[in-house]
């Protein structure tokens, strides 16, 4: 019994770290490069940036409008959410470093809720931080 | 100065052995004109020990009437170089000594032969009297005691030639000449600790807060480090000075450097990466022989220079030829050499500055879990930087799951670099395999708090922290916080200020709520944070009320989830239907708010009988 439930939380971490190395790579291309990123969310997702808010329809015209970037990750991590009450989902950090209108690189934070609609992964929240912001101060 | 014996061999009257020769011989001759003719025989006996010749040449002196010493000593010189021009391959170092050569770094070792038997005020004054009314500075005035000489440096070739052309013209207070030499050498010195702390002290003083202006004229000349050499010149100097104003004062804007003697910058690349608003530089008077040397600054938003006194413009025939080259290389220009300059007209085709959302410092999905996420980061926090993080236990759920990231730059120092987490990290960028990454994700509560228990002691900076609450239901919240804490070392000795973000997924359970996923990253702070960690006048309110949060409002519950958050209610409250729903549309739907709500009453003793009648 125990097995078997250990063959299948194997088969949900590796999947949940394949999945994660996939959308981090497509996420960033397509904030990277002001691609439309709108239909990554789910339609009442949520995306904080920097402690500021934007749901639904709001969050592709705000990334579109922030200034050109480069992200770089240093480190990322992914783990299933197991609950029943999740369905399936998956939760993604990645910390590395972006530049914003080609100036020196800043550490950043980024967490991700991801979950499968229609066979879909779909955005639930997104959480930005420049580390910067603790304690600091962010001047562009 | 040490003698090489190897290299003087050949250099004639550059030998100081010869110099002891020489001196030797002028009073040997006095009293007994036939060493003239030994010339070449105390020349060979270079392997005779120095001390002896120190005493002879001692007693010799204590015998020997001035005047005429001085006649037969200038006789015998004559004679000695003649002879010993013609002796030697090499120029005779008269002819050598008078063309001092100019050394790039700008500062010449001035050497006195026999000057340890004389008072440091005697010599000097000689030598200043005789240069008036030229003045100079002697620095880092010294005896080597093993050759009997006194040593100082000064800092300009013209003072140095000068002090040349006095050798053996200038008679000291027992008849002798004075003998001098000099040499283009640097002054050695050890960065430590110590010298740091005096630099700093040396530039808060020369730093004005009001225009953010550092002025470093001069600075080895500077009166509070006159015992040491702290030419900027000197890269190892110019890196301590550069890590202090990285460390204390990230926001210069602008940087004094005149008259330091500089001729090269590749070790102020740094500059361009940490100092982001310095646009103001003063290079006058130093050695920059080229303009591409300047290209170190390329990358700064440079607006003046000035770069008066320096080689490299001579190689401008016409002033104008000079401006332009450098404003191609720094088109923002505004200021070259004290002169106002036209600026630039570009194109049209820079990134325009667009809006960036301020920083704020938390968000709230939902008002009423602010005292929710208040009190659990509280009471996580009070815990986790205690001595005992096996009481965590509570806070995870049966199956919980943990993992850490950690950032592991090759820059780090020793210190810096973060093994603890590193070494039970995870990082799906550099997969180590299938198995790695099954171990390195921790599962159930005891091998959570197992890992956390053994993660350095901490502390954490409750103002520090950010907080986004993104999720909030009453089957599940998940929040993201970040923050700064003070890693303390196994010896207690030594702190660390690191930042961490936490991201957690927390489940109702058992009436309380627990963590069910938890995603840890840890990094280095900057300097600025450094600076800033556990600084209470940041924001002096307490971390329950300091969420100055942006709000979305979650769309309410329908009618069928309605009903089941009320049976929830009333199961965890003991309450019956009517008072559960009752205390759910007070709270607009809010599950948790409604809980916390009935307990705080409830603790009040506030709720009538009649909400548990069932």
């Amino acid at each position: 019994m125990s097995n078997v439930m250990d063959s299948t939380l194997r088969e949900q971490i590796n999947e949940a770290s394949r999945v994660a190395e996939e959308f981090t790579k497509i996420y960033y291309d397509i904030v990277d490069k002001k691609k439309s990123i709108q239909k990554l969310y789910m339609d009442n997702g949520l995306l904080v940036y920097n402690g500021n808010g934007f749901q639904g329809e709001s969050i592709g015209n705000f990334l579109k409008s922030l200034p050109d970037t480069t992200h770089q990750m240093t480190t990322l991590d992914a783990q299933p959410i197991l609950d029943s009450s999740a369905g399936k989902s998956y939760l993604i950090q990645v910390s590395g470093t972006v530049k914003i209108y080609s100036q020196k690189s800043r550490a950043f934070q980024q967490s991700f809720l991801i979950t499968a609609q229609d066979n879909k992964w779909k955005i639930v929240t997104d959480t930005f931080r420049l580390q910067d912001g603790i304690c600091g101060e962010i001047k562009l | 100065m040490m003698h090489r014996r190897g290299g003087n061999k050949f250099r004639g009257g550059n030998s100081n052995y010869r110099f002891h020769d020489d001196h030797d011989n002028r009073t040997n001759n006095f009293i007994k004109t036939s060493r003239r003719v030994s010339f070449k025989t105390t020349k060979n006996n270079n392997a005779k020990s120095l001390s002896d010749m120190k005493i002879k040449a001692f007693l010799d002196d204590e015998d020997m009437g001035n005047d005429l010493a001085q006649n037969t000593s200038n006789d015998m010189k004559k004679k000695g170089r003649f002879r010993n021009r013609k002796g030697s391959p090499v120029p005779n170092r008269r002819i050598g000594g008078m063309n001092l050569i100019q050394n790039h770094a700008g500062w010449y070792l001035v050497t006195i032969h026999h000057g340890s038997k004389y008072e440091k005020d005697v010599l000097l004054k000689l030598l200043m009297n005789a240069l008036l009314p030229t003045v100079f500075n002697a620095h880092y005035y010294k005896i080597d005691t093993e050759n009997s000489c006194a040593q100082f440096y000064v800092d300009d070739y013209d003072i140095a030639a000068k002090i040349l052309t006095q050798d053996k013209k200038l008679n000291l207070p027992d008849g002798f000449k004075m003998i001098i030499r000099v040499r283009g050498s640097v002054p050695h010195v050890k960065v430590d600790e110590t010298l740091k702390e005096r630099m700093k002290l040396a530039m808060v003083k020369r730093y004005n807060p009001q225009t953010k202006a550092l002025d470093l004229t001069k600075f080895h000349a500077d009166q509070d480090l006159s015992d040491v050499f702290c030419a900027l010149f000197r890269p190892q100097i110019m890196s301590a000075v550069i890590s202090i104003i990285v460390e204390n004062i990230p926001d210069l804007e602008a940087l004094n450097l005149n008259e330091n003697k500089l001729n090269m910058f590749d070790h102020l690349k740094i500059l361009s990466s940490k100092l982001h608003h310095l646009k103001i530089i003063y290079l006058a008077n130093n050695r920059i022989g080229s303009l591409s040397s300047l290209e170190v600054f390329k990358h700064l938003p440079i607006v003046e220079f000035y770069l008066e006194g320096n080689p490299f413009k001579k190689r401008f025939a016409k002033n104008g030829d000079y401006v332009s080259e450098v404003k191609k290389k720094f088109p923002k220009l505004l200021k070259l050499d004290g002169v106002e300059l036209s600026p630039t007209i570009g194109f049209d085709v820079s990134e325009e500055k667009k809006d960036f959302p301020i920083w704020k410092q938390s968000f709230m999905v939902n008002s009423s879990g602010q005292d929710f996420v208040a009190k659990f980061l509280e009471q996580y926090f009070a815990i986790y930087d205690s001595e005992n993080r096996q009481q965590l236990l509570e806070a995870y759920h049966e199956n919980a799951m943990l993992s850490i990231t950690s950032t592991n730059n090759q820059h780090y120092t020793y210190e810096e670099r973060l093994h603890a987490y590193w070494k039970v990290g995870r990082n799906l960028i550099h997969p180590k395999g299938y198995e790695h990454r099954f171990a390195s994700l921790k599962r159930g509560k005891l091998v959570v708090v197992a890992m956390l228990s053994d993660l350095p002691p901490t502390k954490h900076d409750p103002q520090s922290f950010a907080v986004d609450l993104t999720f909030y239901t009453p089957q599940m919240i998940v929040m993201t916080v970040t923050g700064l804490f003070k890693e303390k070392n196994s010896d207690n000795r030594t702190e660390f200020v690191r930042t961490f973000q936490k991201t957690l997924v927390i489940v109702p359970n058992n009436g309380g709520f627990c963590i069910r996923n938890e995603l840890l990253h840890i990094n280095n702070a900057s300097p600025a944070q450094i600076r800033n960690a556990f600084n209470s006048t940041i924001d002096p309110q307490p971390l329950n009320s300091s969420f100055q949060s942006t709000i979305v409002q979650q769309p309410q519950p329908d009618e069928s989830n309605k009903l089941k958050m009320i049976e929830m209610m009333s199961h965890q409250s003991n309450m019956n239907v009517e008072w559960s729903r009752k205390c759910l549309e007070e709270t607009q739907w809010d599950f948790n708010r409604a809980l916390y709500v009935f307990q705080e009453l409830f603790k009040e003793s506030k709720i009538p009988q009649e909400a548990f009648l069932k």
